[in-house]
């Protein structure tokens, strides 16, 4: 029985978190977005090195200077979104970086012996060694790169949120392997805001809210109501800010609309001065559903009107009809991150700064200077870079955007992922601000509390189609679980392998 | 909780980071510069050159079109593509303006043949009646001596209009200019007599003809022509990248050789010389190392070179088009999402660099009057140089007009010096990949600390 223990002490982003992972024990560090566990991850990790405190591993002490000495060292991760090279086969994978040589020759044989082996021990004896990995669903190649931590006989394996693309099946797969590597010995130490998953397969949890934990205890000893009050850490109410609004008029109408993929025939109507949320699973179709009403992705058939405009379907002709969207992803889509403040937040509306292709620069700038004061936007000045921005501040750029070309429909595609608490509410209060002043939101999110506290109405998709839409006060959490996996599981699992 | 941010302070902070960068770029070129001139005179002592007004305008006049296609390069560049065709289409350019001159363009346009290409035609059905004469076949003979009429007639028809245009011209120069140009009026009248007698000479003297002026249309078209070229080569490679999706370096890697091959077929394989008469004296003077007047300093290609680098920044900074290449070089997905028409404004990058790359042909033709394809292979590598030297990302972007220029600037001090402190061809080959090298290593720290 050894002990593995880590202390830090960072400063903005980690305010001294502690905890220890003990082997042969399943650990949860829960906390919400932005509570700083992708920090404390690139700090474990050697990614990042820890301003104050230190970390212990087997009773040595345990300073990373990159992830390549942290796995050496018996520490592997495991993240979100896999670290695969697709076109090598499952054994290059398993060996990666670990290939076993005799004189620089790589030992074929040695190598695939140690990768059987450790399929073997996940219970993935009979996966054929030289197939691609691309080739392979999601959920066997995260068992490929939990292989790849065992080959290397990691002491300690960090799983981030593993469950947030893996179909439920897969997840019951998962948390099998992990009971099985804890019961060996392992420690594992579990990065989730899931408290049904945590509930399943962790044995002690502690939680970390604005960079500092702030409570532990065993999962069976602690009611959800418990955790949770220790992961949000104020009430409710000053969590999700309440902006009364009326819903009006019908602004949108969207008939049959289907994509290459997703959304199969949605219809909906949308009212001025509405919230609408959007919930599912990842890979439902919800951001296509925001794409394809863009036009940013090809538009099988369907119609979308606007009152009486009925816009051409490309992304020029749907922001000039009064559509705007926020993307959810800001590094790769949505921000421009080597420009600055006022490029990003004016891309999609240079028209009253220009004449005849002209740009009055300065009448620009000022322009955006009231937009960043107006919804506090923390940042030097208008020429600042985005890219030295938090994400919360990014967040509020992008959505600066699409107030600023005075969109009067805005797609919001998870706008509150990866940002701190406070700027959470103070998003959740300007969306119901925008519908009190007579726009309509369209909200797609994967986290249902912010959806039910926000929306007038909800819909659920699966598997590419829109399937019900209620007034929130009509749903459980429950009801939209079970619609948002209605669906035959071969169909979903289909898409996820696509996703 | 929002921190104190002033409109005032953040317009300081920009116009002081802008002039930061004027300010590094400025600084190197004159430490470029000036470590030559100390080491020159280290060496050479009093009789050093590096430091003198010659020889700056030089070497100034030897890379005005590289600063030209550099700019151009630039624009595809911070757009985020790359155009490895712009060495080869510049050649290609310069052959078209070539090609129009030596075939007096307009000439042709109007009269539908110019003076050689009837003076070989008269040549040929001379040949015809003597091949008849031999045969004996008198039906023959007279067709073919009224064919030969009828091209001697063709031919004094527009050689008067020449002989006439010549005689039209006011005279100057210096006195044996003038006498020089009497005495050559005076052949080609004869010439022309003889031409027009119904037994003289079937064949006009090649150098008679070399000495007869263009028409006077016929610069101007040739040199449109050119930049029309650039332009079109520029549209195609804009058309391959983005309607045929092919990634910028593979799509123009292949328009490179299709340039190549079509300059060769302009040039019938050779190099196409225009005669000095046919290449107006005002077109070599952009490349006069001591331009007239004498107040302007630098040649008047130079001149031409820094216009096109002023409108270009100011292109890229006040215009929304020069906003939307940042942005898609940036990021073109977000480019999309804000409704930016990525299609048509990734062409017009390729057409304006295409462009910028005809008028590099037309400085580069003023300097050698000669349109040879295959003189702009590796050239393209050296637009990229400067760009990069300059502080622009091949990842698309970023780059500065001020940046492009130092780079070119830089790297034509470093040649003609290097040539001029007698070092040896090899050396400057290093040297110019060494500071290649290091230029954006500095620039990938002084990024990372920022």
């Amino acid at each position: 029985m050894e002990n593995v223990s880590k202390r830090f002490g960072a400063t903005q982003a980690l305010r001294g978190v502690e905890f220890e992972a003990r082997s042969g024990e399943v650990l949860a560090l829960i906390g919400e977005n932005g509570a700083g566990k992708s920090t404390l991850m690139k700090v474990l990790s050697g990614a990042h090195q820890p301003d104050e405190g230190k970390m212990e591993l087997l009773g040595r002490p345990y300073a990373p200077s990159g992830p390549y000495q942290a796995r050496l060292a018996g520490v592997a991760m495991i993240y979100q979104e896999l670290n695969l090279a697709p076109h090598l086969t499952v054994e290059d994978n398993i060996l990666l970086g670990q290939e076993r040589t005799k004189l620089g020759i790589v030992n074929r044989g040695a190598g695939r012996a140690i990768a059987r082996e450790a399929l073997s021990r996940l219970g993935h004896a009979g996966l054929d060694l030289r197939l691609p990995v691309e080739r392979l669903s999601v959920g066997l190649q995260q068992v490929i790169e939990i292989a790849r931590a065992l080959a290397s006989h990691a002491k300690v394996i960090v799983f981030d949120e593993p469950t947030s693309s893996l179909t439920r099946h897969d997840v019951q797969q998962l948390f099998t392997a992990i009971r099985k590597l804890r019961n060996e010995g392992l420690a594992i130490v579990y990065i989730s805001h899931f408290l049904e998953e945590i509930r399943q397969i962790c044995d002690r949890f502690r939680v970390l809210r604005d960079g500092a934990s702030v409570g532990e205890g065993t999962v069976a000893g602690t009611t959800d109501a418990q955790i949770v009050s220790l992961m949000v850490g104020r009430s409710i109410k000053e969590l999700f800010p309440q902006v009364p609004h009326q819903s009006g008029d019908v602004m949108m109408t969207v008939e049959s609309l289907s994509g290459r993929r997703a959304p199969r025939e949605a219809s909906f109507q949308l009212r001025r001065g509405e919230i609408l949320g959007i919930a599912g699973l990842v890979g439902a179709g919800r951001t296509e559903l925001l794409r394809s009403l863009l036009a940013l992705d090809p538009i099988r058939s369907g119609k979308v009107r606007l009152g009486a405009i009925a816009p051409a379907a490309t992304p020029r002709a749907r922001l000039r009809a009064g559509l705007g969207m926020v993307s959810e992803d800001r590094k790769t889509e949505g921000l421009a991150q080597e420009r600055s403040v006022a490029d990003n937040l004016t891309y999609s509306y240079l028209r009253p700064y220009s004449r005849f292709g002209w740009l009055n620069l300065r009448r620009r700038d000022a322009a955006v200077q009231t937009w960043i004061e107006r919804i506090s936007i923390k940042t030097r000045g208008p020429s600042q870079p985005v890219r030295e921005l938090s994400g919360g501040t990014q967040q509020k750029v992008a959505l600066a955007r699409v107030l600023h070309q005075e969109a009067d429909i805005l797609l919001l595609d998870e706008p509150t992922r990866g940002i701190d608490v406070g700027t959470k509410a103070e998003i959740y209060r300007l969306i119901g601000e925008l519908a009190a002043a007579g726009k309509a939101v369209i909200f797609v999110s994967s986290y249902l509390p912010e959806l039910m506290a926000s929306c007038d109405r909800l819909g659920v998709m699966s598997r590419g189609r829109l399937r019900e839409i209620r007034p929130v006060s009509k749903w459980t959490e429950e009801e939209v679980l079970a619609c948002a996996v209605s669906e035959d599981q071969a169909e979903a699992d289909e898409i996820n392998s696509h996703a | 909780m929002p921190e104190p941010s002033p409109n005032r302070h953040s317009l300081a902070r920009r116009s002081l980071s802008s002039a930061l960068a004027l300010a590094r770029a400025l600084a190197a070129v004159v430490c470029v510069i000036a470590l030559f001139a100390i080491v020159d005179v280290a060496i050479h002592g009093a009789n050093a050159k590096f430091w003198t007004l010659q020889n700056l305008q030089s070497i100034s006049v030897q890379n005005d079109f590289i600063v030209i296609a550099a700019v151009g390069m630039l624009l595809v560049i911070i757009a985020g593509g790359i155009d490895l065709s712009a060495g080869v289409m510049m050649a290609l350019c310069a052959t078209v303006i070539a090609w129009g001159m030596r075939e007096d363009i307009g000439f042709l346009i109007t009269h539908g043949e110019n003076v050689p290409q009837a003076a070989r035609r008269m040549k040929i059905s001379a040949e015809t009646v003597r091949t008849a004469e031999s045969k004996n076949d008198s039906a023959q003979l007279q067709q073919t001596k009224a064919q030969l009429d009828h091209e001697r007639k063709r031919l004094a028809e527009l050689l008067a209009i020449k002989v006439e245009q010549l005689e039209a011209q006011s005279p100057h120069g210096s006195q044996s200019q003038r006498a020089q140009r009497t005495s050559r009026l005076d052949d080609l009248k004869k010439a022309l007599s003889a031409v027009r007698e119904p037994d003289g000479p079937t064949e006009v003297d090649p150098y008679l003809l070399s000495l007869l002026p263009n028409a006077a249309g016929s610069p101007w078209l040739a040199l449109l022509m050119g930049v029309g070229t650039g332009m079109l080569c520029g549209l195609l490679n804009g058309v391959i990248i983005v309607f045929l999706r092919v990634v910028p370096f593979i799509g123009t890697l292949g328009t490179m050789m299709i340039y190549l091959g079509l300059g060769q077929f302009v040039a019938d394989e050779t190099t196409i010389r225009p005669t000095g008469a046919q290449v107006p004296g005002w077109i070599e003077e952009l490349s006069f190392a001591r331009p007239d007047p004498a107040w302007l300093v630098l040649s008047k290609g130079v001149w031409l070179a820094l216009v096109i680098a002023g409108i270009m920044a100011c292109i890229l900074r006040y215009t929304v088009f020069g906003r939307y290449v940042f942005a898609i070089g940036s990021n073109e997905s977000t480019a999309r999402l804000c409704g930016i028409n990525v299609p048509a404004t990734k062409i017009a990058v390729y057409v304006l660099s295409g462009l910028l790359v005809g008028i590099a042909a037309v400085c580069s033709f003023a300097a050698t009057t000669t349109g040879d394809p295959s003189s702009g292979m590796g050239l393209e590598l050296k637009f990229i140089a400067a760009v990069v030297i300059g502080g622009g990302s091949l990842s698309g972007g970023r780059g500065t007009v001020i940046g492009a220029l130092a780079g070119a600037i830089i790297m034509g001090v470093i040649g003609a010096g290097c040539t001029l402190l007698g070092m040896r061809n090899w050396l400057q080959y290093i040297t110019l990949g060494v500071i290649i090298v290091v230029a954006v290593a500095i620039d990938q720290l002084r990024q990372k600390r920022e």
